[in-house]
């Protein structure tokens, strides 16, 4: 169709005609208002598109920046960046106190953090931990100890450091003694010329105060029988 | 102005030169869509949506010559008409008959002025002028049109020879109007 006919003469004829037939007719202008609207309608109006582009470039250049702030805060690990911090802890001299076992701090560099700790920040670091704790036992106390005292004195040291390790050979020890002990007087040297002791009334028997001070809303203590004992058992 | 330049001035989307090319050219592009369609309003709908058509194919288009641009714009145009009467009418629903091409003679159509040719064109069904529009104006061959119309060649031959037939008694009908005509002057 997109060769010419040269030999149509009705193609031609038809062609030809620049004048509408009578019943035939279109409003140009109509037609033209409607073809323009279509037309304006069809192009983008270039402030948006600039809007669109702008937009675009933003969301681009944002994401870039996200995606090089993660890359930034991630570092391969690398085995040269971790340390080992092993500090032994010097027994002090001082036989009354008993000293923290060997402390072994160990430092590990974090595996994806760029933050680079020198090795001297990290001693400083452990240089805090290490600690002496004085534990001694309770003095004991002239007045008759419940048994709840007792326990007091043995659970006070709060060690917080790692359980010593098997070199350490300092232990903590107490003798077991029997509380009548504690409060006898020394035992007069027994002869048979000496007189038999006697039990009076004033003797004071050897048996639990009973606490004023204590809170009402805790259970009261288990009465702790002690039997007495007397000079010939 | 020249085609060559007007053509130029549209792919650069100019308003005013597509406008130019609208005047230049609405008239036969109406006449060739009221050839294939049934009214007025459909012809002006159908012309409307080929030159939007041809502003938008500008950019991809060559110019070579002055009868090729044309020749491209209406082969633009018949296709938005046919586009048209797939869409809205029951397109060519007449029995298909095995016709053998009935030599009609052409010399009285030749004959006729352009517009009488137009009115008569106008005058026949969808179908058969659809093929004769096609085949006899366009040149295009069976085959093509069969093609282009999803039909068979078998029925494109016998719309184009009914067409044919009818256009000879509408013609002949016509002449013995004019006879009686003058006999009465």
């Amino acid at each position: 169709m997109h060769k010419e006919k040269p030999n149509n003469p009705l193609a031609e004829k038809l062609d030809g005609m620049n004048s509408l037939p009578e019943g035939f007719g279109f409003s140009a202008n109509r037609v033209w208002d409607q073809l323009e609207q279509e037309l304006q309608i069809k192009k983008p109006k270039p402030i948006m598109l600039w809007l669109r582009y702008a937009a675009a470039i933003v969301l681009l250049a944002s994401a870039a920046t996200i995606w090089f702030l993660q890359k930034e805060t991630t570092i391969p690990t690398k085995s040269s960046t971790k340390q080992t911090i092993t500090k032994t802890l010097v027994v002090p001299a001082s036989g009354s106190k008993i000293e923290a076992p060997e402390l072994i701090a160990k430092r590990e560099m974090p595996v994806k953090n760029k933050v680079l700790v020198s090795t001297s920040m990290a001693l400083e670091s452990t240089a805090l931990v290490q600690t002496s704790i004085p534990i001694e036992p309770s003095p004991i106390m002239d007045s008759i100890q419940t048994n709840e005292t007792i326990a007091v004195a043995i659970s006070s040291p709060a060690v917080t450091t790692k359980p010593a390790l098997k070199s350490n050979p300092v232990r903590k020890k107490y003798p077991v003694v029997h509380l009548y002990d504690l409060y006898r007087e020394p035992e007069p040297i027994y002869s048979k010329s000496a007189p038999k002791r006697t039990i009076t009334e004033t003797d004071e028997s050897p048996v639990a105060p009973v606490e004023t001070n204590r809170s009402f809303w805790l259970p009261k203590p288990k009465p702790v029988i002690i039997t007495s004992l007397t000079d010939n058992q | 102005m020249e085609l060559a330049k007007l053509l130029q001035e549209c792919k650069e989307e100019r308003l005013t030169a597509q406008r130019w090319l609208f005047d230049r050219f609405s008239t036969s592009f109406f006449l060739l869509c009221r050839r294939y369609l049934r009214n007025n309003e459909t012809a002006e709908e159908c012309m409307m949506n080929g030159f939007l058509c041809i502003f938008k194919a500008l950019p991809n288009f060559e110019y070579q010559n002055d009868g090729a641009a044309i020749n491209w714009m209406k082969r633009i145009m018949v296709n938005e008409c046919l586009r048209s009467l797939r869409k809205k009418e029951p397109m060519l629903l007449v029995a298909e008959e095995l016709a053998q091409e009935v030599p009609v003679a052409d010399n009285a159509l030749d004959q006729l002025a352009a517009e009488e040719l137009f009115q008569l064109i106008t005058q026949l069904p969808i179908g058969y002028r659809t093929v004769f529009n096609l085949h006899v104006i366009e040149g295009l061959k069976h085959g093509e049109i069969a093609q282009e119309l999803g039909i068979t060649e078998g029925t494109s031959k016998s719309q184009l020879n009914k067409a044919r037939v009818l256009l000879q008694q509408l013609l002949a009908a016509k002449n013995r109007e004019t006879n009686a005509q003058r006999k009465t002057k």
